[in-house]
């Protein structure tokens, strides 16, 4: 594999995130909605702090230093970010946005990395299966099926299975991420806990996802096995087991891989719903309710942070896909 | 000689929404060991479906109907089905499809190809693999080190072609089938490709069956010839024999097809006319719309596939009076007797039935093939030179 | 919006012909031999279902006030079960469930075609004019496109949405079409610099045609597919969208609000209700049905812009 292209991808990706930062910047410190500017005069004309001690509260909230130039600004400001400063939270200013983030993310990458493998992993074994029986009697009604549960929004699936199964039927519990019965860390009543918490809400992913990757991967089958070169095995005596795996399955999956890649997008997407429907603390519901509280530095802080987890598993999966597919390497 | 192939009535037909497609129609023929077989057809003649049908490849909608492939010391290729049919599959017969451009599996390098096959028939010893890989790619005259860790994208037409022909050898199975091997190829490789298969060919004395459009690649390379026409054995014989003396009329209009070095340029000519609709039922010979030398009774019957003179065959009604005078003018003129029906211009596909205006009255040659047609024909005309026939009479 | 008749440039046979006939006298010819769209449409399976789905939903949409009752709020019978007077139950506030429905569609049929008309639009637009006018500006536009492309829809939806809170339709719609252009303008781009290079634009340029005139003439037909199943893409993603935001409570509260009802399912106590399954299934149901019913309808579309791929 080439290194160049390794470095230039993670250029790009550097690049972007940079561009993106800075947009962060402007929207906060020059757009009409400016929340700092608003929330200044909110300061000021109730009369609660001078100009410096306001100056100390932009600082301590959005990384911003008033009275200086504005690039000397720009400078710390990013600056700051690199080195993990995000600012304090309005809402709850004893917290570091970073240390906020750092509390949730690992939640919402669980369960998004989780539900985005498994379901990959079935929607690709079904969709090869289906692809081969193509024309025949199931043919047609499974597809049916797959675009309808495909077309259930995500936020109703996680509404079905949070009455039906939680509620209802108090199979799954409801709400958080672990017990509260349970002290975390590596032992087996914490993880079991937290494997009991999080079956809904990647259930409520993988549902709502599996019929694109099964629909995806059957069209690429089908069309893979009207190749020559699947035909020319045959006549080469090579076993029907062999041909499925190496000769259609590896060529089937590697279109999938694009797909990979919007769909990690889509999962923080989504997650924004299923988080807040099962109240589990992670950072697509931490974004919900900063929204609903107006707590602008939160909100920076993980759309920064999301949009860079978004650009490394796009860079992941490209990389991967470098692997499988000979003829993208040179 | 031992016969090696023998392959008796072999019908397939093909069956789509809007009917049903005869592809083979009952054909028979033998292959010697050590043979080169030249099959020889214009585009949708039937020829690459034969290929696929002595193997037992066809694939619905299309079906074998009936016939036999007996393969010396394996036995009846049509009735294998399976793991059996699947066992003999490049071992005893090869076949090198058509079309190489995308027979290779493009995530799989030339050395994973050679293990796959190999390790499909029980040879999963790597290193007894790249052996014959080796050998063989340097008998295409390819480097192996290069090759062997090349994907197909990086290969060019003519090399993958001939890491196909490596493939197919690495059991040295006794029968190689290739179907158009050089089609695709541009006219250098093309030659390269026939040498080398000739090459192999004596090296390893492996028998070669050899599909192709193209007429001109057999003269110096087969030893017989199989031509087809609509899915129909025209003519099968030694190729010498057949170019001296063709006995039949599709044949002989291919070969005046021909351009050569020395010939009359203007003595080429082509085929008027077009193959007849597959889906059409046709009562007599598929060719007789085409064939300057019909008469009635090729659009009533449909000529047996018959022998002549020793490993000769032909289908045709005429052959015996063809074949004598060919050798007199080589074709270029058609002797009075089968003097052109009045007939339409630009030849159509006629399908069914007989040509607009052959109702008209002709002197009809009795029908029967091979029975002093010629003598009788001729003297009538000299007897009745007025006699109308609707159109327009050569002098003879 | 041309239509099916006018469209050239992929050299269907169809099309070809249909584009050098007269239009006066041999009309007959052409429309026999070009059907209009919605005859094409009718004639695939799949299109037809979609067709008449989404027919419904407009029609229930504006018609259906005018029909059904309007729901009365009802404290004494809030999530009651289904009866005869309410098929589907009652809401949080006793009003009839099918009658919310019914009213809160209209809403939403206008904030997801409006969305998806403006997303689709500026799509274009960034797409057509970074794949033709080559050089800086194209660069630019694509890198925008491209950095948009990146985030996540929904996020950026709802940091828009954050500023922003509105209930007016023209607006809510115009935040939702902020992740809807970019995908489509970069494949509007990649189809236009390949036409670009083809034959007939070459001779549009020989015949000194304008640029507007190759613009509006030669490429847009050809890019009308990808237009019309990414339209109908941006309706079915808006409509996810729409109905999300107003779940989670970021954009304010109004009536019969398919996203509002939805929230309310999970408001305290509503789970205790009895029959609250028919009342969380129904907003959920009806959006499922018209985002099947767009997807099929999107199968048809292919074969109304390309007469090739017609049977």
């Amino acid at each position: 594999m080439k290194y160049g292209y390794i470095l230039r991808r993670i250029g790009i990706l550097i690049a972007t995130l940079y561009t993106v930062i800075t947009i962060t910047f402007i929207l906060i410190r020059l757009s009409p909605y400016n929340p700092y500017a608003y929330f200044l005069s909110q300061e000021q004309s109730m009369g609660i702090a001078s100009p410096t001690e306001l100056a100390a509260m932009a600082e301590y909230y959005y990384n911003l230093i008033p009275n200086q130039p504005i690039y000397v600004q720009y400078f710390e400001y990013l600056w700051a970010i690199m080195r993990g400063n995000f600012g304090h939270s309005l809402i709850y200013p004893q917290m570091t946005v970073a240390n906020i983030i750092a509390t949730r993310l690992p939640w919402t990458l669980y369960i998004v990395i989780t539900s985005t493998v498994i379901s990959f992993l079935i929607g690709t074994y079904a969709g090869q299966r289906l692809g081969y029986m193509k024309g025949g009697k199931v043919d047609g009604g499974v597809v049916t099926f797959f675009t309808v549960l495909h077309s259930i929004p995500i936020y109703g699936v996680g509404l079905i299975l949070l009455y039906f199964v939680a509620l209802k039927a108090g199979l799954l519990p409801s709400a958080g991420a672990y017990s509260a019965s349970v002290t975390p860390g590596p032992n087996l009543p914490f993880i079991a806990s937290v494997i009991d918490h999080s079956i809904l809400p990647i259930s409520t992913f993988i549902l709502g996802s599996v019929g694109g990757w099964t629909l995806g991967m059957r069209a690429n089958t089908v069309s893979v096995l009207g190749e020559d070169y699947v035909n020319a095995a045959e006549l080469r005596g090579i076993p029907r087991s062999r041909i499925a795996s190496r000769y259609v399955g590896r060529n089937a999956i590697l279109p999938q891989f694009t797909s990979l890649v919007i769909s990690i997008g889509f999962s923080f997407g989504g997650s924004v719903f299923v988080e807040q429907i099962f109240t589990y603390p992670g950072v697509g519901q931490m974004l919900v309710s900063s929204v609903g509280d107006g707590d602008y530095p939160v909100i920076m802080g993980i759309t920064i942070i999301i949009i860079a987890a978004v650009l490394v598993s796009v860079l992941v999966a490209d990389l991967t896909y470098q692997l499988l597919d000979p003829r993208v390497r040179r | 000689m031992a016969t090696l192939l023998s392959v008796r009535d072999i019908r397939v037909e093909y069956r789509t929404e809007r009917g049903s497609i005869a592809a083979v129609k009952g054909i028979s023929f033998d292959v010697q060991d050590g043979d080169i077989l030249g099959v020889v057809g214009e585009s949708g003649s039937g020829k690459s479906t034969l290929a696929y049908s002595i193997l037992n490849f066809i694939k619905p909608p299309g079906r074998v109907t009936s016939g036999q492939a007996i393969l010396e010391g394996v036995g009846d290729l049509l009735k294998m089905q399976g793991e059996d049919l699947r066992k003999v599959l490049w071992k005893e017969v090869a076949i090198v499809p058509q079309a190489t451009q995308n027979s290779m599996n493009p995530t799989m390098d030339v050395k994973g190809h050679f293990v796959d096959t190999m390790a499909a028939h029980g040879v999963s010893d790597k290193s007894k693999v790249l052996e014959v890989a080796r050998r063989l790619l340097e008998e295409v005259k390819l480097d192996p080190d290069w090759v062997l860790n090349a994907f197909p994208h990086q290969l060019s037409g003519g090399m993958k072609q001939r890491v196909l022909i490596a493939l197919s050898l690495v059991f040295e199975p006794k029968l190689l089938i290739l179907d158009e091997p050089t089609s695709a190829l541009d006219v250098v490789n093309q030659r390269l490709i026939m040498d080398l298969l000739k090459a192999l060919h004596e090296k390893m004395n492996v028998t070669i069956m050899f599909i192709t459009h193209d007429i001109q690649l057999i003269k110096g390379f087969a030893n017989r010839v199989l031509i087809m026409y609509a899915g129909k054995a025209m003519e099968l014989g030694d190729v010498d024999e057949v170019w001296k003396r063709p006995i039949n009329p599709y044949t002989i209009a291919l070969l005046r097809s021909i351009p050569s070095l020395h010939g009359d340029v203007n003595s080429v000519t082509g085929i008027p006319g077009s193959m007849p609709d597959p889906y059409a039922k046709m009562a007599g010979c598929p060719f007789a719309p085409r064939c300057k030398y019909a008469q009635d009774v090729c659009f009533e019957r449909d000529p047996d596939f018959v022998q002549y003179t020793k490993g000769h065959y032909s289908a045709c009604h005429f052959s015996l009076e063809i074949g004598e005078s060919y050798g007199r003018n080589r074709g270029a003129c058609v002797p009075a007797a089968f003097e052109p029906r009045p007939r339409q211009r630009g030849v159509r596909n006629q399908g069914i039935g007989q040509t607009p205006g052959s109702r008209q009255r002709r002197v009809v040659l009795h029908g029967r093939s091979g029975v002093g047609g010629i003598g009788g024909g001729e003297r009538f005309w000299q007897e009745h030179p007025g006699e109308s026939r609707g159109g327009a009479p050569k002098a003879n | 919006m041309t239509s099916a008749g006018d469209v050239k440039g992929n050299s269907g046979e169809k099309g070809d012909s249909a584009s050098l006939q007269p239009s006066d006298g041999e009309g007959q010819k052409t429309v026999s031999q070009n059907p209009s769209a919605l005859k094409v449409l009718w004639r695939n399976r799949y299109a037809r279902v979609g067709l008449i789905i989404t027919a419904a939903f407009f029609i229930m949409g504006f018609v259906g006030p005018l029909v059904y009752p309007k729901p009365t709020i009802d404290l004494a019978h809030v999530f009651a079960p289904p009866s005869l007077q309410h098929p589907l139950g009652t809401d949080y506030l006793g009003r009839d469930t099918l009658g919310d429905i019914i009213y809160g569609t209209a809403y939403i049929l206008e904030v997801t075609f409006l969305a998806a008309l403006i997303g689709t639009g500026i799509g274009v637009i960034v797409g057509i004019a970074s794949g033709y006018f080559r050089g800086a500006l194209g660069s630019l536009l694509m890198a925008i496109t491209d950095i948009v492309l990146t985030i996540p829809g929904m996020i950026l939806i709802l940091v828009v949405a954050s500023v922003v809170r509105s209930s007016n339709p023209l607006v809510v719609a115009g935040v939702l079409s902020v992740t809807a252009w970019a995908g489509f303008a970069r494949a509007v781009r990649s189809q236009i610099l390949s036409l670009r290079s083809s034959l007939f634009i070459e001779e549009a340029r020989l015949l000194n045609l304008s640029s507007f005139h190759i613009i509006f003439r030669e490429l847009m037909p050809n890019v009308m597919s990808y237009t019309a199943i990414n339209f109908i893409f941006s309706v079915q993603g808006a409509l996810f969208a729409s109905v999300g935001l107003y779940f989670l409570g970021v954009l304010p509260f109004s009536a019969y609000n398919w996203g509002v009802m939805l929230s309310e399912a999970t408001s305290f106590g509503a789970f205790l209700a009895p029959s609250l399954a028919v009342y969380l299934i129904s907003p959920i149901a009806v959006i499922t049905l018209f985002t099947v019913g767009l997807i099929y309808l999107s199968f048809g579309i292919d074969e109304v812009f390309n007469p090739r791929t017609r049977r």
